[in-house]
């Protein structure tokens, strides 16, 4: 987890979004439900970031908060250093959002769907078929709304957003079901968003996913903050990584290569998990090979295991799920700005 | 101001582009054209027609004559009333009942005008909380806001389309429907008898058509749905009709009530005052009672939907400006 050392006055302008305290409740007939309670969140400029948590964590309830959608119970959100939703006019032509699933009206062209928010948002109305190719549905710019696949549609909320040329793009859920070549495609897609210049926040529940993509994450539980930060610092929390090799004889290979400074531990039966020795030295796969090797031990398999964002998340709400009388953990320090994780990025 | 105006010119491509907008234009137009079919054998009656009307009135006027007397002593004789009130139970036939001559222009107008508002009333109603409701039922809404965050130039640019488009479709029926009811009277020879103040009821309808549209956009952003929107008014039909037996009489508790009734007071804008009747029991059985005329004037009409329209805008402009959206 990286910790901040700039003072706060000076990070703010790297964030393309901030919420302190953020606050919001429901009524239910059982009382009130806490959707989101005291979120720190920061998002810094550039990059992919991920937005995670299970279902019905807060984090569309949180979009919503910051589209000025819904009214928070407490708290307070900035948008590029600006107040929202006081100051939202101020910055929505820097900002496109896809809130869960893509809404258009069903008896409408995609072409005319896009041709009403242009309109309504001042774009010139030859952007429509410049976005239209730019996300793949050119052709089918005529077809109406309520024909499309998912996966077409949720291009062609891609497009919507893209009408305004924003600097922010916000997407909740932009997967949710898609088939995996749709998948990938908004993967790349969202990539390609960030490599060009902007902020991508991509929040979803499937965490390998964005795990993939993002350069930084939040992660969050029943509406509060659990962790933040560049993903590989989170994916150390989640502990070392690993080889798994199957020996003939797992009790020697332990000793083998414990003696040459590896620390070795059981695995499943007849495995052996090896783990590097030296605390900040990396796991050399092929040194492990060499070392049983040159004791006579051959491998029949070996298969890195390296944590994972799901990992993590299951280790932190552990005692989320113990019991809700558990001693909450303190938050953790908000994010600096980093460098996106892939070439091409902004810096 | 460019905001609004480039928002409301949005809203209004959207508006007319809706199958809802386009089935009850086309709907409302139907109707028009079967109003002029409608009256056209009243307004230029055959040859044929006109001798088989006056035949019919000379032949009631014979029977009235031959047992109008008898009829009047019967009625006083069982205690029917004075003698001037049964003469007045059993008055003579005239010409108009049996329309020997051709109606007068103001009196087919009117029915043309009548018959245009209430039918566009309706279609401007179900124009206005289906555009909106169709919005909160496909999402659509939440997305638009997204774009266009400041609420109140939202509310404001769906209203005023809601208003205009309403206000066309109700001035295209009221003085289509006037305007070929002229040319069918004119051209049958008849003068246009009243025709400014059949103009004037054309344009008061074109303004309670164009506060029906209005008042199904709030209802349905206030209940968020457009099935919901049009429950209102038929639920209304239906106190209405229980609550009826409490305002008949001049004497009963909600006596008082009939002046603030949303269909006393459409009459009395669309005919620019109307009178109504309350009833006062005479005997303790209530066998007997005396009528009552009362009176609502189109001044006080005009201002009950003055009122209204301002409570239900504001009403519903606070409602959209904190209200979440999902």
């Amino acid at each position: 987890m990286t910790t901040s050392a700039a003072p706060r006055h000076a990070r703010a302008p790297e964030l393309a979004v901030s919420t302190t305290g953020l606050r919001k409740t429901y009524r239910t007939r059982k009382g009130r439900r806490v959707a989101v309670e005291g979120l720190d969140l920061h998002v810094p400029r550039g990059g992919v970031h991920g937005f995670l948590g299970p279902n019905g964590s807060g984090k569309t309830t949180t979009i919503r908060m910051l589209l000025g959608l819904v009214r928070p119970d407490s708290g307070s959100m900035t948008l590029f250093g600006k107040p929202v939703p006081a100051q939202l006019p101020a910055v929505v032509d820097r900002v496109g959002a896809i809130v869960e699933q893509p809404k258009f009206f069903p008896a409408f062209t995609a072409r005319r769907n896009l041709e009403l928010l242009a309109a309504g948002i001042g774009a010139p109305k030859q952007r429509v078929p410049e976005v239209l190719a730019e996300v793949g549905l050119g052709e089918r710019g005529g077809d109406r709304f309520r024909s499309y696949s998912l996966g077409m549609k949720q291009r062609l909320a891609i497009a919507g957003t893209l009408l305004k040329d924003p600097e922010l793009l916000i997407f909740d859920e932009p997967t949710n079901g898609l088939d995996p070549a749709g998948i990938h495609e908004i993967r790349q897609t969202m990539r390609g968003l960030a490599d060009a210049g902007r902020t991508v926040l991509v929040s979803s529940h499937i965490l390998n996913e964005v795990q993939q993509v993002a350069d930084t994450v939040t992660i969050i539980g029943r509406g509060r903050l659990l962790a933040e930060g560049d993903v590989d610092a989170i994916l150390a929390r989640g502990g070392t990584e690993a080889v798994r090799v199957r020996v003939p004889d797992p009790a020697a290979a332990a000793e083998v290569l414990a003696r040459v400074g590896f620390a070795p531990s059981p695995g499943d039966p007849g495995t052996v998990l090896v783990r590097s020795g030296a605390p900040g030295v990396p796991l050399d796969s092929a040194q492990v090979n060499r070392a049983l090797a040159d004791h006579g031990i051959y491998l029949a398999e070996l298969v890195w295991q390296r944590p994972d964002l799901e990992e993590v998340f299951l280790s932190l709400t552990a005692e989320e799920h113990l019991g809700a009388g558990a001693p909450r953990a303190a938050p953790p320090a908000p994010l600096a700005p980093t460098a996106p994780r892939r070439s091409g990025g902004r810096s | 101001m460019n905001d609004l105006v480039r928002l409301t010119a949005a809203e209004l491509t959207r508006l007319r582009s809706r199958r809802v907008s386009i089935v009850a234009a086309v709907v409302v137009l139907a109707a028009v054209a079967l109003f002029q079919v409608l009256i056209h054998s009243e307004v230029a009656p055959t040859a044929a027609a006109q001798a088989s009307a006056r035949q019919a009135y000379e032949a009631a006027q014979q029977t009235w004559q031959a047992q109008h007397t008898q009829s009047v002593a019967e009625c006083v004789r069982q205690g029917g009333g004075t003698q001037e009130e049964c003469e007045s139970y059993d008055p003579a036939p005239t010409e108009a009942d049996f329309q020997v001559t051709p109606p007068p222009f103001d009196q087919v107008g009117v029915a043309g005008v009548s018959t245009a508002t209430y039918l566009s009333l309706f279609a401007a109603f179900l124009i206005g909380a289906s555009f909106i409701g169709a919005e909160y039922a496909t999402g659509s809404l939440a997305n638009w806001l997204t774009f266009v965050p400041r609420r109140l130039e939202v509310f404001a640019s769906k209203g005023v389309a809601v208003l205009l488009a309403s206000a066309l479709l109700g001035a295209v029926a009221v003085f289509a429907t006037l305007g070929l009811t002229a040319a069918q009277v004119a051209g049958h020879g008849e003068p246009l008898v009243r025709a400014g103040h059949v103009a004037a009821a054309g344009g008061r309808a074109v303004v309670m058509v164009a506060l029906a549209g209005v008042a199904g956009y709030v209802i349905a952003l206030l209940t968020r749905h457009t099935v919901a929107a049009i429950a209102v008014p038929l639920g209304y039909g239906l106190v209405r009709t229980v609550v009826a037996g409490f305002t008949s009489d001049v004497d009963a508790p909600l006596a008082w009530l009939p002046p603030y009734l949303p269909e006393l007071n459409l009459q009395a804008f669309l005919e620019h005052g109307v009178t109504y009747t309350q009833y006062r029991s005479t005997l303790a059985d209530g066998s007997d009672y005396t009528e009552i005329e009362k009176h609502v004037s189109f001044g006080h009409s005009g201002l009950y939907w003055l009122t209204l329209a301002v409570v239900a805008v504001v009403a519903g402009a606070l409602v959209f400006r904190r209200r979440d959206v999902t």
